[in-house]
């Protein structure tokens, strides 16, 4: 069983994007989610809170999610930490050049919320729909 | 399904990248090679970011269009292909489509946007259509392969056996550990057998786990892994640069099938942890509406604020709680406001973006070679009148470009540079915004404006004569004024000026315009900061209060009745100030607020009508002003001139009563006595009453002021003043003062510390020497008919002066009994042989003879005497 109150972080420049995929957490029943516009207030939100699952955009500008991914995967606490690359760029270098970063899973854009579940379904491991009804 | 809030959001946000994408896609046009990589990836970005999203939330035109616009962006950023004119036209066109489809979300589907489609896919070259159709790459379970399953029970230890076919369709064996099977299995991994070197385990971990390593081993070295990764299927060979032939998919049912007793995989989900969920600091897009209602709300409350104030005043000092909770309410309401004002600002970049893309049109369209500049886009507005600037704005840019900048080759037989420019230009100029909009054209010709404007009968000639050069040209604001086609040789300009006028009058600014033939024209538009509340002096006049904004008040001057005669001249019928050699013309408030004159009488103290027009007293007679009870003469007839600022010129506004500066709400003028030029708005004031809001630059309008006949006498009297000054050194301060009533004395301003004024009681008289207590300090003091060939200072005189010379390290006063007057003298004292030492020499001032002091040798002496020990 997924633990509903785990907190994760999405993190898109779209402020339409984080408004979609935190309505679909919602109806999974995340209760705890975080939002950060960029790569940089990522790393600062890892800094000061506690995350258990990232969701996180590809091209951003300052820092982009591949600036994150590796951040995380090279920091002591959350080198294991779930992270989902959420992302329009769909070349084959790019997925090849993410799953070498060691991104946990990725979904490329437009995305479905049955696809996102699943995604998420896989990271987590779990075998029942995360939907919450 | 989305929801209409998320897809709001988008919009908004899909707008914003737009706007800056077009901005981006210009500037990419002119920065040089190299420089724009920034900039290509910031409109990538966008872009990008509109087709994630648009895709997401089932706009798929938009996605179509927009996923079009990223593959020619992409052939610019890997540097394939070149960000020409012709390219980034077509990429505008893709910015205007997707903006209007984009206006229209919900039909975007509906909109055709083929032709750019077309354009846009023409720019990829046919082999290199990198990603041609929107992609729609999805993970999916893919087909099962062919696979079997040795069912045997698992090896104690968790372990289990597998075999398999291997890629080289021998059978292969692996014995992985259950748990790490399950687990592949639960996170959806796709796994593989993978024949390879010994050396390939690194590789393999880049991409993801080795479950196992199968227990056969091949003649050349080879081995199978059992590899489980999150890469689909199609990807794996050129993740690890292997061929096809190496590798087989284990379909995950065998697996599954293999797992006689699947452990539970333990998830990624982790202890809960008791912590607050922490909010990042946001934006949030309200409805301006509200932001309106609020502004409105805090104007109420700062007029309750000052109402309250008002009424408490009185009661303050038998509550002495009182005062703090009304401080407070007042820094809390003031600050309160500021913030609400704050949220409407935005940066006047917002508008000047647009004018990029209209100067390129318009180059476009008139073949014409223009560069805009723009500075101090940071500067914020009002939105609505960032609004209302955007109209003004273009109308003066496009006359820029259409009349005022010439063609290249014009331009280039004048010697000037082939491209035109034009300075979008804003800035803070004391409380107010100004935007300048410079080009370097062909200008303007007054005279030609002048003739033209006689000609269409908007101004006598005898008028023309009588205007400055900027009044000149100021004349094309007039309503129906054009220049357009029959006045050739003027840039053509005037055309709808006086609508640019009345827009940016509308909220409060001004126009001006500065033009010199044959080098451009420069259009200056001033706007107050804000609308809402402004800080404002209370004038009163014939019992009526009015406000100044504060921004246009320059300084008070109060002239003393006595000196009326000698400040106030005229010229021609006009009166004018004279404030530090400086001529301003005075107006009336009662005049220009259409008020009859009061005057307050100097014995009964009534407020009588007043009858007399002249503000200047010309009267030479001075028995007559001797008078006592002439009012003349009488403090009541002070006048309060409020010297105020009109884009660059100055003139008094005569008033009877300053009052506080208060912070005032700016109500608008009602539309019966909306074109009244004299007022700016009106407001309520701490006590209920209403008072009109003066607008200094309709005040000088309607009254006529002449600037230019004033700032032409002001020449003249330079002029002379200057002619003067040839046989002098240059203007020195000079105060001239008395001891005997006929005698009149002088020393240079800048030898004096200060000047004080004393009781003739206060004088301490020791020995023969006098002292007076002076900051808690004892000062000699030196009377100066003990050293100088002067009359002694009249017993009766009870009130005098005394002047502290400026000595290093010496304390002393001069007594003196009156001071005359300060004034500036342009030749030095005639010196003589025959002068008593003490007096550096002497000067007719006024037609009366001036002794000047050489406090030096006055020093001297001083100490000679004894003065000081």
């Amino acid at each position: 069983m997924v633990n509903k109150n785990m907190s994760v972080l999405v993190v898109d420049d779209l402020g339409s994007m984080r408004m979609q995929i935190r309505d679909l957490l919602w109806q999974m029943g995340f209760q705890n989610i975080l939002e950060a516009r960029d790569g940089n207030q990522a790393i600062g939100l890892l800094e000061r809170s506690r995350v258990d699952f990232i969701i996180s955009d590809w091209s951003m500008p300052e820092c982009d999610g591949m600036e994150l991914l590796r951040h995380v995967r090279s920091s002591e606490n959350y080198a294991k930490l779930p992270f989902l690359m959420l992302t329009a760029l769909s070349e084959r270098e790019n997925v090849i050049e993410a799953v070498q970063a060691k991104v946990s899973n990725y979904l490329v854009k437009p995305f479905t919320p049955e696809s996102l579940e699943m995604k998420m379904r896989a990271i987590l491991g779990c075998k029942e729909p995360l939907w919450e009804k | 399904m989305v929801s209409e809030i998320v897809v709001n959001e988008f919009v908004a946000e899909a707008r914003e990248h737009l706007g800056n994408t077009e901005c981006d896609l210009l500037a990419m046009e002119n920065c040089a090679e190299g420089e724009s990589c920034g900039v290509i990836d910031r409109i990538f970005r966008s872009i990008h970011s509109i087709k994630g999203g648009s895709g997401t939330f089932g706009f798929p035109a938009v996605m179509e269009l927009s996923h079009a616009m990223e593959s020619v962006l992409l052939l610019f950023r890997k540097g394939v292909a070149e960000p020409d004119h012709e390219k980034i036209n077509i990429l505008l066109q893709g910015v205007d489509k997707l903006k209007s489809m984009i206006d229209d979300i919900h039909s975007s589907s509906k909109i055709d946007c083929r032709s750019e489609l077309e354009r846009l896919n023409a720019i990829l070259p046919a082999c290199g259509k990198s990603g041609g159709g929107p992609s729609q790459k999805e993970l999916k379970a893919c087909s099962p392969p062919p696979g079997s399953t040795d069912r045997s029970s698992p090896p104690p230890g968790g372990s289990i056996k597998l075999s398999i076919k291997g890629a080289d369709h021998t059978l292969v064996t692996f014995l992985p550990e259950a748990g790490q099977i399950s687990s592949a299995l639960s996170m959806q991994h796709f796994l593989f057998a993978i024949r390879a070197d010994e050396d390939f385990l690194d590789k393999l971990l880049e991409f993801g786990l080795c479950l196992a390593v199968s227990v056969e081993n091949r003649a050349d070295g080879s081995c199978h892994y059992l590899f489980s990764t999150i890469l689909e299927p199609d990807l794996v060979a050129t993740a690890l640069s292997i061929s096809n032939e190496q590798i087989q998919r284990i379909d995950p049912e065998t697996l599954r099938l293999a797992l006689i007793a699947p452990p539970l995989p333990e998830t990624a989900a982790e202890p809960e942890a008791k912590k607050q969920k922490e909010k990042t600091p946001e934006t949030i897009r309200v409805n301006v509406e509200l932001l309106d209602i609020l502004i409105n709300l805090a104007g109420e409350l700062v007029l309750g604020r000052n109402q309250l104030r008002q009424v408490l005043e009185a009661t303050v000092d038998t509550n002495p709680r009182l005062r703090s909770v009304i401080q407070n309410v007042n820094l809390v309401t003031s600050e309160m406001q500021a913030h609400i004002l704050q949220m409407r600002m935005q940066p006047i970049r917002n508008i000047f973006s647009r004018m990029h893309r209209l100067v390129r049109d318009l180059c476009d369209q008139l073949s014409k070679e223009v560069e805009l500049l723009t500075e101090g886009g940071q500067v914020e507005l009002d939105k609505s009148i960032l609004e209302g600037l955007i109209d003004p704005v273009v109308h003066i840019i496009r006359n820029c470009v259409d009349h005022g900048i010439e063609t290249g080759e014009q331009r280039s037989a004048q010697g000037k540079r082939r491209k035109g420019q034009i300075r979008l230009l804003a800035s803070h100029e004391g409380g107010q915004v100004s935007i300048t909009i410079t080009d370097d054209g062909r200008g303007m010709e007054p005279e030609a404006i002048v003739e033209k404007a006689v000609i269409q009968g908007l101004l006598s000639p005898e008028g023309a004569g009588r205007l400055s050069e900027k009044d000149k040209l100021a004349l094309i604001f007039l309503p129906g004024f054009s220049t357009a086609k029959t006045v050739t040789n003027v840039s053509g300009r005037g055309v709808g000026m006086d609508v640019v006028k009345t827009n940016v009058e509308r909220f409060g600014g001004h126009v001006e315009i500065e033009s010199v033939k044959g080098c451009g024209t420069t259009i200056r538009i001033r706007i107050p900061l804000t609308l809402a509340i402004i800080s404002s002096l209370i004038v009163g006049t014939a019992d009526q209060r009015f406000a100044i904004p504060q921004e246009n008040v320059k300084e008070l001057v109060c002239i003393p009745a006595e000196d009326k005669r000698r400040r106030i001249e005229k010229v021609g019928v006009a009166p004018v100030l004279r404030l530090r050699e400086q001529l301003l013309p005075l107006v009336r408030l009662t005049e220009a607020a259409g008020l009859s004159p009061t005057f307050v009488h100097p014995v009964t103290e009534k407020r009588l009508p007043e009858r007399r027009k002249n503000i200047a007293d010309r009267r030479e007679n001075p028995q007559r002003r001797d008078r006592e009870e002439d009012r003349r003469r009488s403090p009541q007839s002070d006048i309060y001139v409020v010297v105020l600022k009109v884009v660059g010129n100055l003139f008094g506004l005569i008033v009877d009563e300053l009052f506080n500066i208060e912070e005032i709400v700016v109500k608008p003028l009602s539309d019966h006595i909306r074109d009244c030029r004299c007022f700016a708005g009106s407001t309520i004031m701490g006590d209920g009453r209403v008072a009109m809001i003066l607008d200094a630059a309709g005040i000088a309008s309607s009254a006529k002021l002449r600037f230019a006949e004033v700032q032409n006498e002001q020449l003249r009297r330079l002029a002379c003043q200057s002619k003067k000054q040839d046989s002098a050194v240059s203007g020195v301060s000079t105060l001239i003062f008395k001891c005997a009533p006929d005698e009149q004395l002088a020393l240079a301003l800048s030898s004096i510390t200060r000047l004080e004024k004393i009781s003739a009681n206060g004088i301490v008289r020791i020995g023969n020497r006098d002292f007076i207590n002076y900051r808690g300090k004892v000062l000699p003091l030196m009377r100066l008919d003990t050293f100088l060939p002067v009359s002694p200072i009249q017993r009766n005189n009870e009130e005098l002066h005394v002047i502290i010379p400026k000595l290093p390290g010496i304390e002393l006063g001069i007594l003196i009994s009156e001071v005359v007057d300060v004034v500036e003298l342009f030749s030095k004292p005639g010196k003589s042989s025959d002068n008593p030492p003490g007096i550096e020499g002497s000067a007719v001032i006024d037609g009366k003879i001036t002794m000047f002091l050489d406090m030096e040798e006055l020093l001297r002496i001083f100490n000679k005497e004894g003065g000081l020990n």
